[in-house]
């Protein structure tokens, strides 16, 4: 009676062996499975969110228009870093929210990085014949009192731009008479922005959609391995 | 006595009930949230958003717009192809039976053209959206510094 009693007890002790083992077993999958998803998701906003240059092309030196300047050389764009995006005026859709993206950017990098670190961030109008060099200036104003407007001749903007698969297109004025007087036509461009290092070379693209977070995370990454290099 | 006078208020409830589920039931076109990024001194353009719901079993179309205090106002959608964003007039926009359409960033928006007065934050701008079986919608766009 008493050995059927502890045979009894013995297997009640492994059976909550086993299920403790189990349990165990199972705490420590959900964990790792946990993990692993975190990181893929990590890599996947990376990813999606800045492309690494491996070329390092130089940026073209051509002459803008800037407001209040006989022109604005880009071999000024060097010594810190740069975000380039092609725009105009005249959008009502992209290019405000690409630039209250950028501002919201550069809210998050103010509380995170040096001020020496940040990036300045330039909009180039691909509108010269429309956007006037003092208008594109008060423009981005309104937006950041950091960002620089920039305009210029449409060949200066092709050999800037052309190189880093960056391309805009005049569209046909629609054919209302309204929009025949105003000159009322849109452009046709690519959103993606263009980060240039100290060094004046073009280390890589924001492709779009663009997050003002992701772009921050991915701007601290690129300027933390530049600085290893 | 009692029964006809429980009778009477249980009519008169039913009544009631019926009258105020004919009030609460939704419009034909509900507009929701429909707004503009403030304008900066130099802007020349701007983009309206908001959400159209068509309570009806009917597709309708929304087919024009008209607001004062621009030269023109159109129909557009942004069109993404291999990351050149392009902006194409729609000369009607389709609601689904039952269903919405909102109008955001990157696809379909009201596009104000040449603004002939100042559009302040917290300002509306009363715009007509005019509807496929006639009705014509007045709605408010509200004037915020984030859309």
């Amino acid at each position: 009676m008493n050995n059927q009693a502890n045979k009894q007890a013995s297997k009640n002790t492994l059976l909550t062996k086993i299920i403790f083992a189990i349990l165990l077993a199972l705490i420590i999958l959900t964990l790792v499975l946990k993990t692993q998803q975190t990181n893929t998701q990590q890599t996947v906003i990376d990813k999606n969110t800045y492309i690494e240059f491996p070329d390092r092309k130089p940026l073209p030196i051509v002459t803008l228009a800037q407001a209040d300047t006989d022109g604005f050389s880009t071999s000024k764009i060097k010594g810190k870093w740069h975000i380039l995006y092609f725009g105009y005026t005249f959008c009502p859709d992209i290019c405000p929210l690409e630039l209250t993206v950028l501002q919201q950017m550069m809210e998050i990098l103010r509380k995170d990085i040096a001020t020496s670190d940040l990036p300045q961030i330039l909009f180039i109008s691909i509108d010269p014949e429309r956007d006037k060099p003092e208008q594109v200036k008060k423009y981005v104003a309104a937006f950041d009192s950091s960002f620089m407007g920039l305009t210029g001749k449409q060949d200066a903007l092709t050999a800037l731009a052309s190189p880093f698969g960056i391309a805009w297109m005049k569209d046909a004025v629609p054919s209302t008479q309204e929009s025949k007087d105003n000159n009322f036509y849109t452009v046709s461009h690519s959103t993606t922005l263009l980060l240039v290092n100290p060094d004046s070379k073009v280390a890589g693209m924001f492709p779009a959609p663009h997050s003002a977070k992701a772009m921050a995370q991915a701007y601290k990454n690129s300027i933390k391995k530049e600085k290893v290099y | 006595m009692y029964k006809s006078l429980r009778t009477f208020v249980i009519s008169f409830m039913i009544l009631l009930l019926s009258q105020i589920q004919a009030c609460s039931s939704p419009e034909k076109i509900e507009i929701i949230d429909a707004r503009v990024r403030t304008p900066t001194s130099v802007t020349k353009a701007l983009g309206g958003f908001m959400i159209v719901k068509n309570n009806t079993q009917n597709l309708i179309s929304l087919v024009d717009v008209k607001a004062e205090g621009f030269k023109q106002v159109m129909l557009h959608e942004t069109i993404n192809k291999d990351g050149m964003h392009r902006m194409e007039h729609r000369e009607k926009i389709l609601i689904p039976a039952k269903g919405k359409v909102i109008f955001q960033h990157g696809s379909y928006h009201i596009m104000f053209m040449g603004l002939l007065k100042e559009f302040k934050s917290g300002g509306k701008i009363p715009v007509t959206l005019i509807f496929s079986d006639g009705q014509e919608k007045r709605v408010q766009f509200i004037v915020k510094d984030s859309v």
